[in-house]
């Protein structure tokens, strides 16, 4: 049994070569290999997305400045995106009575007139939840320590 | 030791010659390699080139071993010639100029083995499973028909336990009865002991014995 298991595994890897290996190897010889292109090219490549990453990120902070509470950044900029719906036409169709100024027409002077962000902030933080019972705590009194003179004999008196 | 008559048919309806004593590269004259060598070291790409022919089969056999596949094994061949090359200056000479290529061309079809498997390279079918069974061209007109088709279906099973080996008991399995390696070059190339490709090759044997008994 084991000869004809060896019979049979020779016969699996006993094949002619295809091909003219010699021919084959002396003509890949002269090809530059494409493993080093690669080791050249990744670290361009990794460089090359490292700064992008930056850049997006640096770039993204710029348009959306971080804020600290983050919940009520959200709930104030609907109403801003609205604005030139709302206040920028408007004055423009309807000029106020006294004559309209350029501080009326700008946008930046129509936020004034938005009705949400103060309400919306103290309702959404809540201070009074959050804020600490005063702890009652007594004094504390120390009694006075009273240390009576040495005498060692010796004349010198310690206190 | 006589062989069985069906074992005998097998190795009649596969071609195949007996096993050898000693491996094919022993009967090359060191004396031609060592001056192929040497004139290769100086860049002589003709000397290389012998080096190649000389060895070209043997590198073939262990890169078609470790990857069942004809094209596969080929490109792995010639991969692993072409590092041999480049590191010609490298090779001190410690173990046998063949040993160290086929060590090399060891670890090029492992390359490629872990790149199929990780899906990095074009999958193909293993030749072990696509191409024809020699077996299955018996021609009609044999003497003895039964007997024929007995040896085609054991041939058959014996091939499908031994792919269904583990690959560290086929690989050796595979490189121990190609016959053209000794098994101090099969332990260099796979980088265990000697016992411990004598095991592997007595396992594979083992289990395939005990499963056609089973089945």
């Amino acid at each position: 049994m084991d000869r004809l298991i060896d019979d049979v595994a020779r016969g699996m890897t006993d094949m002619n070569l295809p091909l003219d290996l010699r021919a084959a190897v002396l003509e890949r010889l002269d090809r530059r290999p494409s493993w080093r292109l690669a080791w050249l090219a990744a670290p361009v490549a990794v460089a090359a997305t490292l700064a992008l990453a930056i850049t997006l990120r640096d770039h993204r902070a710029t348009v959306n400045p971080p804020t600290v509470n983050a919940p009520v950044a959200q709930n104030v900029s609907k109403p801003v995106l609205d604005l030139p719906v709302v206040d920028v036409a408007e004055p423009v169709r309807k000029p106020i009575s006294p004559g309209p100024s350029a501080a009326a027409m700008s946008p930046i002077r129509s936020l004034t007139a938005l009705p949400g962000p103060r309400a919306l902030v103290a309702r959404d933080i809540q201070p009074d939840a959050l804020a600490i019972p005063l702890l009652d705590m007594k004094p504390i009194v120390t009694e006075p320590i009273a240390i009576r003179t040495i005498d060692d004999g010796s004349g010198r008196h310690f206190e | 030791m006589s062989m069985s008559p069906v074992t005998v048919a097998v190795a009649d309806l596969l071609r195949i010659a007996p096993l050898a004593d000693k491996p094919a590269s022993e009967g090359r004259d060191p004396a031609q390699v060592c001056a192929l060598l040497d004139a290769a070291r100086t860049g002589s790409r003709e000397a290389f080139g012998d080096l190649v022919t000389l060895h070209e089969r043997a590198v073939y056999r262990v890169t078609l071993t470790a990857l069942g596949n004809r094209d596969d094994a080929l490109d792995a061949a010639q991969e692993a010639f072409v590092v041999a090359w480049r590191k010609l200056a490298g090779f001190r000479g410690d173990a046998s100029f063949r040993t160290w290529l086929l060590t090399i061309a060891w670890r090029k079809a492992l390359d490629h083995r872990r790149a199929r498997q990780m899906g990095w390279r074009r999958t193909q079918t293993a030749v072990w499973t696509d191409d024809p069974d020699p077996i299955d061209t018996v021609p009609h007109g044999d003497a003895d028909p039964e007997r024929a088709i007995v040896a085609q279906d054991l041939a058959r099973r014996v091939r499908e336990e031994i792919r269904r080996l583990s690959p560290k008991l086929r690989d050796a399995l595979l490189l121990a009865a190609s016959g053209e390696y000794s098994y101090g070059e099969i332990a260099l190339m796979l980088g265990v002991p000697l016992g411990t490709v004598k095991w592997r090759v007595s396992e594979a044997r083992r289990l395939i014995t005990s499963r056609m008994d089973r089945s």
